[in-house]
């Protein structure tokens, strides 16, 4: 008799107990739930499953998924780019001193290229300023320097996009109080995959090494 | 088997049950309101601010940690360490960790993760529909003593924050929770490990046109700094060289992250 009883009062004592532990923590699930309540809409597609990648080169900077407004006001992947090697610079269009220098860089590297080889390469300008630069931006930034449209391509995208295509360029950059940027000045040379084959630092220096290392990947 | 022994050990298993519970809730990673203010950056030139203001937004109240992160490249596999992309995060990716789905023996769950790119961080916070912190934030909520939002003028706080960076890290990373909280109620924000931040691109060394910083990864030497004027920066001056070395598919082993959200008026928190 006595056992029956102490088994009645242990069974009961371990319902209490189990019912008491769903009761505490399931409001306190429900408030940490709050903030994020609002903004479920905002968590990545990612997270919902495995997205199969491409099985491009591990190294290639077309494995970025963003999507890029051309001058022309079309929209791209970068993806889009592979095929041909790009010649490419980030930059952007209010600039007064560091990216003219750039963009004329890149001219004398254009100017350098054989003109059979010309057709075997693309020249890319990436803007920094999602803010400024709009398509129709882009637009007169490259009828002013007279840039070939059948060889340029100038890209813009939002700031999450751009910061991506800086960090895996290496590229730094900076916003200042005055709307300008402090940046890196980078000449990259991309293979046909979107590999970074070679990059040049600095301003009005000897272009000659990316002219030869663009020559290689032909 | 004796029937009140069976219940016994029901019972048991059930206390078990609920003191693991309780743990798990202790870290449970809610964010807290860190309220705006105003942050000074350490390097200044003739067309940047000298003062930054800084919105108020919800932190994440530790760092991410392995049991965190392993959940997450489970549930998204291409973050696994066999089969990230190079272009994601260099070969030493969460290296201390046995294997895809295993942490192994000598790494504590509930210590923060290490070895994660910035990508691999980034990825981690938006798939929680948060992201990671600026500079700025970061190191606004950094700033912060046990009981002053700004701490920096604590001289006993400064000594504290360099006694750690002196300090090499133990071979074993501690868990979460061990250093302490500040003002903000948020943890080991020094003392733990280092932490990526969304823009810690936007660190130059030289501040010159030359993207390359010349200092080597896992040199944290901050030797430029000892003779500056403003010795209590010391630490922020560190912080800043180490980001200036970093590349976004670096990895090491006493850099991991945690998270932060924009805040909105009208939102409710807990």
């Amino acid at each position: 008799m006595k056992k029956n009883l102490m088994i009645t009062i242990i069974i009961v004592l371990t319902v209490a107990l189990a019912a008491s532990i769903t009761y505490i923590i399931k409001p306190e699930q429900d408030k940490s739930n709050i903030v994020f309540a609002a903004h479920k809409n905002e968590t990545k597609s990612c997270c919902t499953g495995e997205t199969e990648q491409s099985e491009s080169s591990e190294n290639s900077i077309y494995q970025l998924e963003s999507k890029w407004k051309t001058e022309n006001g079309g929209e791209i992947s970068l993806s889009e780019l592979s095929g041909k090697p790009q010649i490419m610079a980030m930059i952007f269009t209010s600039c007064t001193y560091a990216c003219p220098i750039i963009v004329n860089d890149i001219k004398k590297i254009e100017a350098g290229i054989s003109k059979e080889n010309l057709d075997k390469v693309n020249f890319l300008l990436v803007s920094i300023d999602p803010e400024h630069d709009t398509p129709e931006a882009l637009m007169q930034f490259a009828n002013k320097q007279k840039l070939n449209l059948n060889r340029w391509k100038l890209l813009t995208a939002d700031d999450n996009s751009v910061s991506e295509l800086a960090a895996v360029m290496g590229f730094k950059y900076k916003k200042e109080k005055d709307g300008s940027f402090s940046h890196s000045n980078i000449i990259s040379v991309l293979d046909k995959n979107g590999e970074i084959a070679f990059q040049h630092f600095g301003l009005n220096e000897d272009i000659t090494e990316v002219i030869e290392a663009f020559n290689k990947l032909n | 088997m004796n029937p009140v022994i069976k219940i016994l050990l029901l019972f048991l298993f059930l206390y078990e049950a609920v003191d693991v519970t309780a743990q798990n809730k202790s870290v449970t990673n809610k964010m807290v309101l860190v309220k705006g203010g105003i942050y000074k950056p350490l390097y200044v030139n003739d067309s940047s601010e000298t003062s930054v203001k800084v919105n108020s937004f919800y932190m994440d109240r530790y760092a991410v940690t392995n049991a965190d992160f392993l959940k997450f490249v489970t549930s998204n596999p291409k973050w696994k360490k066999s089969k990230v992309k190079k272009l994601f995060a260099d070969k030493s990716y969460l290296m201390q960790w046995k294997n895809d789905e295993q942490l192994g023996e000598n790494i504590l769950p509930k210590a923060p993760v290490t070895n994660v790119s910035w990508f691999a961080a980034k990825e981690y916070c938006e798939c929680q529909g948060k992201r990671l912190p600026t500079v700025a934030e970061w190191e606004y909520a950094a700033q912060a003593s046990e009981i002053n939002p700004n701490g920096y003028e604590d001289e006993n706080y400064l000594r504290k924050i360099l006694e750690w960076y002196s300090k090499p890290s133990a071979d074993r990373l501690p868990k979460i929770g061990t250093i302490g909280k500040n003002y903000w109620g948020v943890y080991d924000m020094h003392g733990l490990i280092w932490e990526w931040a969304q823009d810690f691109f936007s660190a130059f060394v030289t501040g010159e046109s030359r993207g390359d910083s010349g200092l080597e990864r896992n040199l944290f030497c901050g030797s430029g700094s000892v003779n500056s004027s403003d010795f209590k920066n010391y630490s922020a001056f560190m912080r800043y060289a180490f980001r200036s070395s970093l590349k976004a598919n670096y990895t090491t082993r006493n850099l991991g992250f945690r998270c932060v959200k924009d805040y909105h008026k009208n939102e409710r928190v807990k």
